[in-house]
């Protein structure tokens, strides 16, 4: 029954970042009684990692990595449903959970939305709140949603200071400890990191994976 | 230095008139966002298409051509010293420092470490002294001062150490008014700078695609009620803030613009608005923004000629450097984009004498001696050659005749010391060695070998005229130092 060539055509529909091809592929694997968590880990998730690879490298461009997040946006859609009434509605549960803004009084969420594909890509569950959020509304969702990370970002020198009102808002409902944060921006470092109290700070998308992935190790 | 040379273009008429078209049907059938209610209310009574619950402002036609008429062709820069005077608009090609870098690279020993208030200081410092910053801007972002109040501090830093015009840049509402009463206390008070309010310039900066945040729209209302010069400089970056080709950008950025001038326009008619835009493109292998790069000089040079064609003034970002060294690769690119842009007849090059590196992160105080000496190469180019019977020179063509050297004859070499300050660019720091050995003789020194010396030499020797009187720093410090954290809590 199972078919190796399937996961091969997903791959490569997902690398070349094309969603409609990877819904049709995605279906018929499903009709054919393909397991849709090996389609998930064989097909889209291994089809994207290559995509990542390759644009870590230099070698593909910042469009084939955003249609390739695309692509598999639109199986892991179709393969939600198989895959929950394999796991009884539990999910796949190893997935790690951030939630990410663009902090109050800043529009620029080019920089942030750039960080989510690459999450993505990586497996991360992402809650993404858009952009111009208050502190008290990144409060209210971690609160609900229970994320392991938080990442802020902040284009703008006169919106910095939002990064660190949103971390004390944290502090202050008693949130801080029970996540990591992650803060990043083309004005921010590595020192207002640190004076604002959060965990880790990137100063790209690739950078902003690895640093993710590095604070979560020692949960 | 009004350019002698014919001026360079990237776009034909029709191509103008194209752009020109498609901005408009972007204004009318997709609009722009204005996140404030006072703009869309007074944006609704000049006659604009107003959606409050979106935001969304869609714009007649007759509406934004009004606009563009009621926007001044040309306007004077007041400075604190009247000798740093500008008028925009007369043709001139003008050059400001770098923006907003946030660190600064020690080349001595290749750290880079975060920016200070007194390199906020040195820097002002040096841009008074430089004669190609004929505008002074804000070079780096001080990290050791109340963030808080970082706008108030940076304000006092930059009046005290220039008398040349200036861009004080706010952090909130709140501190440009704090920024605009300093400015007003170094003229003489409220009343003298309500006369005169083009000594600063302020404006506020549409977020590509098409919306004003509501700080933004803050900053152009009270920039349009004292009537400073207002700046809306758009910043699409193609390929992600923008469609990816040059020409949606453009177009695009163009729609920014005229979008801000109406509101701008409505609040206050006849107010100078100075169209500027820093256009750029996303690095496509890594997705961040380019600065030093060809689509940046080829897009504002186009933006030129829409300004152009608007009968306005524009400003465009040149100068701009992405190595993070002051090496080989950022000469070239600070080179060319100043050189293209200056012929290009670009009013004023905001970041042409730079001294960032790293796409506008990182401050050097070497490169901003070396882009000042490429602007200053660029100005040379920009006088041209002047042809008449007298730099012809025929009567001393006949008189040396053939084969002789024209320093052998007396009449000759007067002649030559006579146009050298017209006709020969004649470079302080630039090495033209003769010889090697002699070179050698004084240690060798590279350009930025040399550019750290000249900075030295400046920091020690230059003060700024006049300076401001103790009594007004005082005051100034005051403000500084009494703003209270009221930013921090909105």
């Amino acid at each position: 029954m199972a078919n190796p060539d399937v996961y091969e055509k997903i791959r490569n529909a997902v690398i070349q970042g094309n969603p409609e091809e990877v819904g049709t592929l995605v279906n018929e694997a499903l009709q054919a009684g393909h397991d849709p968590v090996a389609v998930l880990k064989n097909g889209l998730v291994a089809g994207v990692k290559t995509v990542g690879e390759k644009f870590e490298a230099g070698e593909l461009f910042l469009c084939d990595l955003i249609m390739a997040g695309d692509a598999m946006t639109a199986g892991s859609e179709l393969l939600r449903g198989a895959i929950e009434q394999k796991t009884h509605g539990r999910g796949i549960d190893n997935s790690v959970k951030v939630v990410i803004a663009t902090v109050k009084d800043d529009i620029h969420d080019i920089g942030k939305n750039i960080v989510i594909t690459m999450l993505k890509v990586e497996g991360f569950e992402v809650i993404d709140l858009g952009k111009d959020v208050p502190g008290d509304a990144i409060v209210k969702k971690v609160d609900e949603k229970k994320p392991n990370l938080v990442g802020l970002s902040a284009l703008l020198t006169t919106t910095m200071i939002r990064q660190r009102e949103a971390i004390a808002a944290l502090r202050e409902a008693g949130l801080r400890e029970r996540v990591r944060v992650i803060i990043g921006g083309a004005p921010t470092h590595e020192g207002w990191a640190k004076e604002i109290g959060a965990d880790g700070w990137a100063p790209d998308a690739i950078a902003a994976v690895k640093k993710s992935k590095e604070l979560l190790k020692h949960d | 230095m009004i350019p002698k040379v014919p001026r360079f273009k990237v776009l034909g008429q029709e191509d103008l008139r194209k752009i020109h078209e498609t901005s408009l049907r972007v204004l009318n059938e997709v609009g722009c966002k204005f996140y404030h209610e006072k703009a869309l209310k007074t944006l609704d009574e000049a006659g604009a298409t107003v959606d409050h619950k979106q935001s969304l402002v869609k714009f007649p036609e007759e509406l934004v051509r009004a606009a563009i008429k009621k926007n001044p062709s040309k306007f004077q820069c007041t400075a604190r010293n009247p000798r740093h005077n500008l008028t925009i608009g007369d043709g001139d090609v003008f050059f400001t420092n770098g923006f907003g870098a946030v660190s600064v690279l020690d080349v001595m020993s290749g750290k880079v470490r975060p920016c200070r208030l007194d390199d906020l200081e040195k820097f002002t410092l040096l841009c008074d002294a430089l004669e190609n910053v004929h505008w002074v801007i804000p070079h780096c972002v001080p990290q050791d001062v109340p963030k808080d109040a970082c706008d108030r501090y940076m304000a006092v830093a930059m009046l005290k150490n220039t008398s040349k015009h200036l861009t004080l840049t706010p952090f909130s509402p709140d501190g440009l008014r704090d920024i605009l009463k300093m400015a007003a206390i170094t003229i003489g008070g409220e009343e003298e700078f309500r006369k005169n309010p083009t000594i600063v310039d302020a404006g506020g900066q549409p977020t590509s695609p098409l919306q004003y945040g509501h700080e933004a729209i803050e900053y152009l209302m009270l920039a349009c009620d004292y009537r400073t010069i207002v700046e809306i400089c758009v910043g699409p970056i193609a390929g992600a803030t923008a469609p990816a080709t040059l020409a949606a950008t453009v177009m695009q950025g163009n729609a920014e613009f005229l979008a801000g001038l109406v509101l701008c326009q409505a609040l206050s008619p006849g107010v100078p608005v100075f169209y500027g835009s820093m256009a750029t493109i996303i690095d496509p292998r890594r997705g961040a923004y380019a600065y030093g790069t060809p689509e940046l000089t080829l897009m504002n040079v186009a933006s030129k000629q829409m300004a152009e064609y608007y009968n306005m003034p524009f400003y465009g970002t040149g100068g701009t450097i992405d190595s993070p060294v002051p090496d080989a690769q950022a000469s070239y690119e600070t080179t060319m984009s100043n050189l293209l842009e200056a012929v290009g007849g670009v009013d004023l090059i905001h970041d042409g004498v730079y001294g960032i590196l790293e796409s506008a992160k990182t401050a050097c105080y070497e490169q901003l001696i070396i882009s000042h000496e490429v602007t200053s190469m660029c100005n040379r180019i920009l006088r041209g050659i002047e042809v008449n019977d007298k730099t012809l020179a025929f009567d001393l063509v006949k008189e040396v005749g053939p084969g002789r050297s024209f320093l052998e004859v007396h009449k000759s070499v007067r002649f030559l010391r006579e146009v050298i300050p017209q006709e020969y660019w004649l470079p302080e720091l630039t090495a033209r060695v003769s010889s090697r050995r002699e070179w050698e003789a004084k240690a060798s020194k590279d350009m930025v070998q040399r550019a750290r010396d000249e900075v030295d030499r400046i920091l020690r020797e230059h003060r700024p005229d006049p300076p401001l009187e103790p009594r007004v720093v005082e005051q100034l410090n005051r403000i500084a130092a009494e703003s209270p954290t009221r930013a921090d809590k909105s």
